[in-house]
């Protein structure tokens, strides 16, 4: 809910229920009022009625109503006041009355008066007063709704701003944010503290950026010593088959490291979005590279494989496109069975890669997570598919896993990036 | 033959010095910075150039500039730690002939030194001869008793790479890097090794000449000639 739906709907909700509340009170009261009026009235009568001994009949214009009952036998000092109707022969309905019920001696008969007072004209006022309120309240409620709007606008629009100025901001670009100096203070407060947030995230960004850069850096150089050294030792004379066998473990082990670490980087340069100008490429010139590269590899392996490839050009770096298929085929090769079955489709925006091999050992969904691999590879480090899925991720593109009649196939839908004519 | 090595890690140019000293009775010299460098390149004259990017005192980079400026018709070979494809290209633009990235194996080293140093002195004669076997590093020829052998390009590649590291051991990890390159890593096999050096093999020996090709058994193999 917005923010201004939020306070709007909260105003006019109290609003309507302070009225509602405010209208029968103020009913109630005016109602009070006119009947002590009323009252007061018609106890100043019952009192000339008793003292002057003026007629009966001549008092009839400020009352609406006498009626005197002789037939009375006990004389009842208390005045009584009652809420009655009486019919109207003239307007032919009942209209309610206000009546004061006193008894006179006359004569040492005592008769018991009654006087009446109509109500008909306070009740109509009652009802003009209330119908008025009740209009004065929408129209308060209409002008409080307008008010908060104008004010709203007034207020908040310079929040607003700064929200989609944060909203549209790119933190991991180099850019400085820049937010609007308000009259208010908590929104200052507000975007000082943003501010310090984005230059925090920045910084430390930046450091992560540099450390992971540096580390990979460092570790190359020692890796090198130690390589340089087995190699060295490998030359030895007095070495036997065993130790020899050592030695080249050593080097071994210390390639694969090596390799991680530079995969690990290259993950990192991926996140932080370092390669970022995307050109034309065709994918069937860098498929066909690979594939050429590729060859000793599949006839010294007694790979068979089945190439079904068209020209497709799509926007992509062609260093991340490079690394991507590149990744794909050593997967494929890396991973296939004894069958050694490979299929590589470039066709309708889409490029698959299948290979022969035993099934999965591990949820398909654990495919492109980092460290995850076949038990069958000692030599894969377990970083190819995740950067090949961060590829895909940076560039919408979609990959798709499926384990069919033998076969591990992934295919990439180029839509998304494919030039249709227009690079 | 004389060569520069700058490198500040001192053990690394250690091991790189032994391994040369070692193969090819290269007479190869340390600067471990720019200012020792620069003073050696005044001082004397050298056939081939190694440097490493990272410096304590500045930037290798800005050494090759100077080599090159001084038109000298030395080899130049960058080693760096940094892999990026920009650091690859920034290197061989100002005149690198070469970029190594660390940690690389020595055997490659020597073989990109080897095949430099012969490059640059060519003057006219391309042939490499070692016994019965002749070597067109131009023309990419081999021949047994002068007698021409029909190699293919990885067959070629590696005889090449066993000759410049003859008489060394080399692993069978940094003969299948140096065939395939960056395809390398994730292999679950090297037996592709196997199967060329099985067939560079059966063709040398067919064609009369000696076998120098030693199985290191488990490890690599060793190209052993006088």
């Amino acid at each position: 809910m917005r923010l201004l739906t939020k306070t709007s709907l909260l105003i006019i909700t109290v609003s309507i229920f302070i009225f509602l509340i405010g209208n029968i009170v103020f009913f109630r009261v005016t109602k009070h009022m006119i009947i002590n009026q009323v009252d007061a009235e018609l106890i100043n009568k019952m009192h000339n009625l008793l003292k002057n001994n003026e007629s009966l009949e001549s008092n009839l214009f400020v009352t609406d109503h006498i009626e005197i009952d002789t037939n009375v036998l006990y004389d009842s000092e208390i005045a009584r006041f009652s809420d009655t109707v009486l019919y109207s022969k003239i307007q032919n309905k009942y209209i309610p009355h206000r009546a004061l019920q006193f008894s006179k001696k006359v004569n040492s008969n005592i008769s018991k008066i009654t006087i009446y007072k109509s109500l008909l004209s306070s009740d109509k006022l009652i009802e003009k007063i209330t119908l008025a309120s009740i209009l004065m309240v929408v129209f308060f409620i209409i002008a409080i709704y307008a008010l908060n709007r104008f004010i709203f606008e007034k207020v908040w629009s310079n929040f607003f701003r700064n929200l989609k100025k944060v909203e549209n901001y790119d933190i991991k670009s180099s850019n400085v944010l820049s937010v609007e100096e308000s009259e208010i203070d908590e929104f200052n407060k507000l975007n000082s503290v943003h501010l310090k947030m984005v230059e925090r995230i920045q910084t430390d960004f930046l450091n992560l950026k540099e450390l992971t850069a540096n580390t990979s850096h460092e570790i190359q150089t020692p890796l090198a010593i130690v390589k340089s050294k087995a190699e060295l030792l490998l030359q030895s004379d007095n070495l036997d088959e065993t130790e020899l066998n050592a030695v080249d473990s050593i080097i071994t082990s210390i390639e694969r490291l090596s390799k991680l670490n530079q995969s690990l980087l290259l993950i990192t340069k991926i996140e932080n979005n370092q390669f970022s100008d995307a050109v034309s490429v065709n994918v069937k010139e860098i498929l066909d590279k690979h594939l050429q590269n590729f060859d000793m590899l599949f006839q010294s392996a007694n790979v068979v494989l089945e190439f079904d490839i068209t020209d497709l050009s799509i926007e992509i770096n062609p260093i991340l496109l490079d690394i991507l298929i590149m990744n794909l085929l050593k997967n494929a090769i890396a991973y296939a069975n004894n069958k050694k079955e490979l299929s590589v489709v470039l066709k309708n925006n889409t490029f698959s890669v299948c290979n022969s091999g035993e099934a999965l050992v591990f949820s398909p969904d654990d495919l492109f997570k980092r460290f995850v691999k076949g038990s069958s590879n000692q030599n894969s480090s377990g970083l190819g598919l995740e950067i090949v899925s961060r590829i895909c991720k940076l560039y919408g593109i979609s990959i798709n896993y499926k384990y069919q009649e033998l076969k591990h196939c992934f295919t990439i839908d180029f839509s998304n990036i494919a030039c249709n004519s227009s690079c | 033959m004389k060569v520069l090595l700058v490198e500040d890690e001192f053990e690394l140019a250690v091991s790189i010095q032994d391994y040369l000293v070692k193969n090819e009775k290269i007479n190869c010299d340390i600067a471990n910075d720019l200012n020792k460098a620069s003073e050696l390149f005044e001082l004397y004259t050298y056939d081939c150039f190694i440097v490493d990017i990272g410096l304590p005192d500045g930037s290798g980079l800005d050494l090759v500039k100077t080599i090159k400026s001084k038109d000298n018709k030395a080899g130049i070979i960058v080693i760096s730690a940094r892999n990026a494809l920009e650091d690859r290209i920034e290197g061989l633009n100002i005149g690198a002939d070469d970029y190594l990235v660390k940690p690389f194996h020595l055997s490659e080293l020597n073989a990109r030194i080897y095949s430099l140093i012969r490059r640059l002195k060519l003057d006219g004669n391309s042939v490499l001869e070692l016994n019965e076997i002749a070597v067109d590093l131009q023309s990419r020829e081999v021949k047994i008793n002068n007698k021409a052998i029909d190699l293919t390009k990885s067959e070629y590649d590696l005889l090449f790479y066993l000759i410049s590291n003859k008489n060394q051991v080399i692993s069978k990890t940094s003969i299948a890097e140096h065939l395939v390159g960056e395809y390398v890593d994730g292999l679950s096999s090297f037996d592709f090794v196997y199967l060329h050096m099985k067939n560079l093999r059966k063709k040398m020996v067919a064609a009369g000449c000696k076998d120098y090709i030693k199985t290191v058994y488990g490890v690599g193999y060793k190209f052993m000639i006088e």
